[in-house]
């Protein structure tokens, strides 16, 4: 298990005041915050700035944690070392009451977080509580509907009241069209029911991993083309990369760099299946050798053309 | 057990979800639905709270303002403007990246 620096992780001195570590919380909460933030692996440090946060914010946790010393560096194989929390007393148990998943270094100073069981209503036969989780799909997966294994962590109470770390699989269908930020919705796998009620149910958020070519937004998909200058100017046929394989997609001549030639009905299937729109960039072969800046500088003369007729400069 | 192949329902496709429906999913109080209907986040099909139906799409918008405010501390109507800049920022990114 790592060291974690909560410290470094927030960006304030160890003798930060309380002030100071929830203003500088704050400021990165709001910068990496999953549902804003564009920067790249938001998810994974806004987890670890809650983290911090968590241990830092609380002055119990923080004493703690600062008793394990400053000798210890951000990464460093960690273990703590025996009976370093005597003499401290945790409220709640010692578990902290986030629900969010911890690292396994924070786990080893501050205990498990405790799955909280709540239930609605006065029924007698009380419903599990629905769960969330997300799951990560191709385009593929989308374009042809797919089976994916699932892996989810949850934690059940143990004999001794401990909260246990148990593991389950799940294989689950994913439909043929879904979209990002769908949701999926799997009956009775949610938390179990108390005394003989209902389990609740699972929520699946679908989101897509990143593609090398495709670009997505709802149901239509973005492919940005590289073509020829010739391509563009006279028009060709050109065989083009789609989710459900190759097509031939016919360049008319005079063609602009940005221009979207769209097909309709290429994009996510559906009842009303999205469309494919392919976004021309005319690339530029290079004059690298004599022969070619030859060529280049023959068309300068060859050619009127004034890119920048519009601009009225002088 | 865990290897049949679990068949599930595409939530905003196929359902209008009710206030507790909604509430139970996004494990939230009926009082804080009611407060983003009041706030114009949600707009329901319906007069009264009992007979309101919610399209799945709304889903999505739930759970982002909830994060939000748990998340960053910020209130409903910021909450509710951070929600419609974002959805402004993913519709015009066709515009800004493509035209």
């Amino acid at each position: 298990m790592e060291y974690k620096d909560y410290y470094q992780i927030i960006g304030v001195s160890r003798d930060a005041t309380q002030d100071d570590i929830k203003r500088a919380y704050r400021k990165l909460a709001r910068k990496y915050h999953p549902d804003v933030s564009k920067e790249p692996e938001a998810e994974t440090r806004f987890k670890e700035i809650g983290e911090a946060y968590e241990v830092l914010k609380d002055p119990e946790k923080r004493t703690a944690y600062d008793r394990l010393g400053t000798r210890w560096k951000s990464g460093q194989e960690f273990q703590p070392p025996p009976g370093w929390d005597q003499g401290f007393e945790f409220h709640g148990g010692g578990f902290t009451e986030a629900t969010s998943q911890f690292s396994s270094f924070f786990e080893s100073l501050f205990g498990r977080s405790q799955q909280s069981h709540r239930y609605r209503g006065r029924e007698f036969n009380l419903r599990g509580e629905d769960s969330h989780a997300k799951i990560s799909i191709t385009l593929e997966d989308s374009f042809q509907g797919s089976i994916r294994n699932l892996t989810l962590q949850h934690t059940e109470p143990g004999q001794d009241g401990r909260p246990l770390a148990k593991e389950r699989t799940l294989k689950v269908r994913i439909p043929k069209g879904i979209q990002q930020g769908q949701h999926i919705r799997l009956a009775g796998q949610g938390s179990p029911g108390a005394r003989g009620g209902k389990a609740g149910d699972l929520y699946l958020e679908i989101v897509f991993k990143p593609h090398p070519l495709f670009r997505v937004e709802g149901k239509d998909i973005f492919l940005e083309l590289p073509v020829a200058p010739w391509e563009a100017a006279l028009g060709a046929t050109v065989a083009i990369p789609t989710p459900a394989g190759t097509v031939d997609l016919k360049i008319p001549a005079g063609s602009r760099s940005g221009q979207k030639l769209r097909l309709k009905e290429r994009g996510i299937p559906g009842a009303s299946s999205g469309d494919l729109y392919v976004i021309l960039q005319i690339v530029l072969p290079a004059a690298d050798s004599e022969e070619t800046r030859a060529f280049y500088r023959e068309m300068e003369q060859k050619f009127t053309f004034n890119p920048r007729a519009g601009m009225s400069t002088r | 057990m865990g290897h049949d192949i679990l068949h599930g329902i595409v939530i905003e496709e196929s359902e209008a979800l009710s206030l507790s429906e909604l509430c139970r999913i996004c494990n939230v109080e009926v009082e804080w639905i009611i407060a983003l209907v009041n706030e114009g986040i949600l707009e329901p099909a319906g007069t009264r709270p009992e007979d309101w139906f919610f399209s799945g799409i709304v889903l999505q918008r739930v759970l982002v303002v909830r994060r939000l405010q748990r998340d960053l501390d910020i209130n409903l109507a910021g909450a509710a403007l951070v929600l419609e800049l974002l959805e402004e920022r993913n519709a015009s990114f066709v515009k800004t990246n493509f035209y």
